[in-house]
């Protein structure tokens, strides 16, 4: 028999603690493993549990736990301009009000986005590091081409021997032409369509301004710019559209290589989570079983750990908004991220002032790094702490939280979620994981 | 002679190939692939900014 009480218990000799608040047992394809949260890696246990393996145990975490680090950036290193409050579609759950962020027609200009990416370039210069992001959103950002055109001409001009540049755009593809795909390929975007799922699923909420479904024209053109620059399908997690191992498979039906799932936290309902954590289950082995027999694609939600897994690097934020990642607001007011715009009392600073930007960084940092796992007593025991990073600020402030806090049904899920990501990990034979990793990260084979 | 382990973390072992030594999970990646994935995550933001958006470089 397994020992498991052992691990249950909490402790297994003086010598050898292995407390639930800092590790994750498991079982997975008859081996033991131990996941440890300062170290945040995985170790296949001895096969023999006496006194010796169990220090060897021990000494082993200690080593490992020395190569984890802190993944907080040093600086600003990624903007999202919000190009405009327009938008063609009406979804139903949009955060930002059909896009408009309740102010109907505003537009960025060109000055503004200038003056965005000037304070980017030095945030990144002076911080020695090598590489800037400009992220286009809106509203539908496609609504504001001619803009997006100027606006990378521009960046890439006052680049040539500063920072590499990267473009990102989230867009509802009802307007990505081939001319469009073709510049965006040429100047390397990584290009994230909002869809979710089947017609069906899609047109339950992503309809549009006359109140009708917009799957069709969207697959069309999804079809047509995946043949010329590779697209990440973006589906949301709705309480009517749960299923996602249904979405990731039409999402490769459509010919994605990467699929990202985000959550309707404003809308989704307590049994919603607990469904969403059961569709999680089924994805990670449909993932394990397509990995396996030699279908490989990424889906994001996993990557995202496994990288974390093989770099050992602990977050303070889950997604880092405040920190390495600002939104920048049509009139050039920052937030922490677009979600945030225009919300009362939110306002992180003014492109006008670099010198704000890097103080209210430099101390919100200061403020996470404190003591990131002690923020409430909820992360304290939670083995998964550093892999988390603590929940969406946005989704907080919405539930009448503050940042330091916790809703328990979404921490249910991230838990059940890093459960299955590390089983998965785990199980997935090192040759399978190497063409994994080089493959999502265009390194080839080798 | 196959004498069965009975209690430890792994069972119907045979005791003369059991191991006392625990085995970190490999990702399969050299040195060299490491350095190389981590490069290009770094330059592509994969994992880092905007993940309620999900971008992903």
């Amino acid at each position: 028999m397994v020992n498991k009480n052992l691990f249950e218990k909490g402790t297994i000799s003086s010598s050898a603690p292995f407390p639930q608040d800092r590790f994750f047992y498991f079982q997975a394809d008859g081996y033991n493993y131990l996941f440890g949260r300062d170290s945040l890696s995985v170790v296949r246990l001895p096969d023999i549990a006496n006194k010796k393996s169990l220090e060897n145990v021990s000494k082993l975490f200690s080593k490992l736990e020395k190569e984890s680090e802190y993944a907080d950036r040093p600086s600003l290193r990624t903007i999202a301009l919000n190009l405009t409050n327009n938008c063609n579609f009406s979804c139903r759950y949009c955060f930002a009000n059909n896009g408009n962020y309740g102010k109907p027609g505003l537009v960025m200009s060109f000055a503004t986005a200038k003056k965005a990416i000037n304070l980017l370039f030095a945030e990144v210069e002076r911080s020695n590091s090598s590489r800037a992001a400009i992220a286009f959103f809106g509203g539908e950002p496609l609504l504001a081409w001619e803009m997006i055109k100027k606006v990378v001409k521009y960046a890439k001009n006052k680049a040539p021997n500063g920072p590499n540049v990267k473009f990102l755009i989230t867009t509802n593809a009802s307007m990505l032409t081939k001319e469009r795909a073709f510049f965006m390929k040429e100047n390397k975007f990584s290009v994230m369509v909002s869809i979710d799922g089947d017609k069906q699923a899609n047109d339950l909420n992503r309809v549009d301004k006359k109140n009708q479904g917009t799957y069709d024209g969207v697959a069309k053109n999804i079809s047509l710019a995946n043949r010329i620059i590779p697209l990440t399908l973006r589906a949301t997690i709705t309480n009517n559209n749960l299923d996602l191992v249904k979405i990731t498979r039409h999402f490769l039906g459509l010919g994605a290589k990467m699929i990202t799932l985000g959550l309707d936290n404003n809308n989704l309902e307590s049994h919603s989570y607990k469904k969403i954590a059961e569709f999680y289950n089924d994805l990670s082995e449909m993932y394990y079983h397509d990995l396996c027999s030699g279908y490989f694609y990424e889906i994001t939600n996993f990557s995202q750990i496994f990288f974390q897994l093989l770099f050992k690097e602990k977050k303070i934020s889950h997604c880092n908004a405040g920190l390495s990642y600002l939104g920048v607001a049509a009139d050039g007011s920052m937030y922490k991220c677009p979600r945030f715009t225009d919300m009362e009392g939110h306002q992180f600073a003014n492109i006008k002032d670099g010198k704000e930007v890097r103080n209210k960084i430099a101390s919100f940092r200061q403020e996470l790094r404190k003591d990131a796992r002690f923020r409430n007593s909820h992360c304290r025991r939670c083995p998964f702490v550093f892999l988390c990073g603590g929940l969406c600020h946005y989704d907080l402030l919405q539930k009448g939280k503050n940042i330091y806090q916790v809703i328990p049904e979404q921490c249910e899920l991230r838990k059940r979620i890093y459960e299955d990501v590390i089983k998965l990990y785990s199980r997935l034979p090192k040759d399978i994981k190497r063409k994994l990793f080089l493959t999502i990260t265009d390194l080839g084979d080798n | 002679m196959n004498r069965k382990i009975e209690q430890g973390f792994s069972s119907g072992l045979d005791r003369d190939r059991a191991t006392e030594t625990p085995i970190p999970v490999d990702s399969g990646l050299s040195d060299d692939q490491r350095r190389r994935v981590k490069s290009e995550v770094d330059i592509t933001g994969k994992c880092c900014e905007g993940g309620s958006e999900g971008w992903t470089g």
